[in-house]
């Protein structure tokens, strides 16, 4: 099993802190984009799934 | 006559007043100026209060209150081990509408860019020679949350829990005070005038699924923010999959309301005069307000950029509304335009990057727990 090592160490200083905000900033911003891409996914694939099955039911009485 | 002499110094002998120190009086006076502020000032009463409550409470000597064993030594617990936080977490994903952010993704950005004055404060607080641990606790202020900033100080250095609670929810109830000059400092008239299209209307499958899709996406990217992301996705999800309407009903009302108190009182018990008595205390309180200024900037600033890539379709007055304060911030938005053109609404429209806030939160907060837990 492999061991986590605390990265805690690496940052020392405003120099580190510098580091550390920077990391964590770019995590921020790739959660959120990844997040922001899931919603766009989500709102594609609803969009569709009720395309099709309005399609197959122009009545809408199995919505 | 003896016996009722030597009873009555007995009682004089244990009474708080011979124990009562200088720091006791101090901590006092300033639980007297918190519960004025929530009180009379009406600021974030519903936190303020409690927390003013147990500052008193544990500041009166001799009581064994908070000692081994006494009832605040239990309550204790739920912050100790960051329980109230989560559960907090589960109370605003039940009263969250994610709506206006499933209709306009692209406004999750200004959440993320919110977040700027958490890292400016973890610089400033390496410079004034905090360890990085306390740098991270003392940043996360800049987030507007409360509970986060809770969670995240009781894992990193929770000896400095009292003044970053303290801090987060003194600023988070000044926010019609803070974000104003900021937002007008960095907006002309034009871009306050801007006014939004109608955002589209959400469907409940969608509602449905992002909460769902999301906490996955969150824990397996970031695993330390699955507790806080986790717990508001699950709230979020009583509340939009329309078969759990008791349980959200308890978990925004009668579960929400019981661990404010118990987070209140609890924050305020570790607000001991030799804990809280200190310089790391105002330089905290200052670092704090640079973090807030700075998150609002960086929202108002990135909101600047979006205008300019929409080509003038995103007001950027909503970029303020990126620090998760939940709904205030945007009501800030909404106030600073409508003081200037009645009839102009951006509520809605602000409600997205406001929610996008607390994740973005969360996030950071999972992002420094990674990288700094020992």
């Amino acid at each position: 099993m492999s061991e986590v090592v605390s990265m805690s160490s690496n940052f020392t200083g405003p120099s580190g802190a510098l580091v550390m905000s920077f990391i964590s900033m770019s995590i921020v911003f790739l959660v959120i984009i990844g997040l922001m891409f899931v919603m766009k996914a989500t709102n594609m694939i609803v969009t569709a799934y009720l395309a099709n099955r309005s399609r197959k039911d122009p009545t809408g009485e199995g919505r | 006559m003896d016996l009722y002499l030597s009873a009555l110094k007995g009682v004089i002998d244990q009474s708080g007043i011979i124990a009562l120190s200088g720091g006791n009086l101090l901590m006092l006076f300033v639980s007297f100026i918190l519960l004025y502020l929530a009180i009379v000032k009406d600021f974030e009463p519903l936190l303020l209060l409690p927390i003013a409550f147990g500052c008193l409470l544990v500041n009166l000597p001799l009581s064994g209150i908070i000692d081994e064993g006494g009832f605040l030594y239990f309550v204790k617990f739920g912050i100790d081990h960051e329980l109230y936080p989560i559960i907090i977490f589960m109370g605003i994903g039940a009263l969250t509408d994610f709506g206006p952010l499933l209709a306009n993704p692209v406004t999750f950005l200004l959440g993320a860019a919110a977040q700027l004055g958490v890292f400016v404060a973890v610089i400033g607080a390496m410079m004034m020679g905090f360890t990085i641990q306390e740098a991270a606790g003392i940043g996360i202020i800049g987030g507007a949350d409360g509970p986060t900033a809770i969670y995240l100080c009781a894992k990193l250095a929770k000896h400095i829990l009292p003044a970053v609670a303290v801090a987060a929810y003194s600023y988070m109830s000044l926010v019609p005070l803070i974000q104003p000059p900021v937002i007008k400092l960095l907006t002309t008239k034009e871009d306050r005038a801007i006014k939004m299209e109608q955002l589209r209307p959400v469907s409940r499958r969608e509602r449905i699924l992002f909460p769902i899709i999301s906490t996955i996406a969150c824990g397996l990217i970031l695993p330390p923010s699955v507790p806080l992301i986790g717990m508001l996705m699950f709230g979020n999800l009583l509340r939009e999959c329309g078969c759990t309407e008791r349980l959200n009903l308890a978990a925004q009302n009668e579960v929400l309301n019981a661990t404010t108190i118990f987070l209140g009182i609890s924050v305020g018990a570790t607000m001991s005069a030799d804990s809280f008595l200190r310089v790391e205390t105002i330089m905290i309180i200052c670092l704090g307000l640079v973090a807030f200024i700075f998150s609002t900037a960086g929202g108002v600033i990135f909101g600047q950029v979006m205008k300019v890539m929409t080509k003038g379709k995103v007001n950027p007055i909503i970029g303020a509304a990126g620090v998760s304060a939940v709904p205030m911030a945007a009501r800030v938005c909404q106030k600073v335009v409508q003081k200037e053109f009645p009839g102009s609404y951006i509520l809605m429209h602000a409600m997205g990057p406001n929610v996008a806030g607390v994740i973005g939160t969360a996030v950071a907060a999972g992002a420094m727990l990674t990288l700094l837990s020992k």
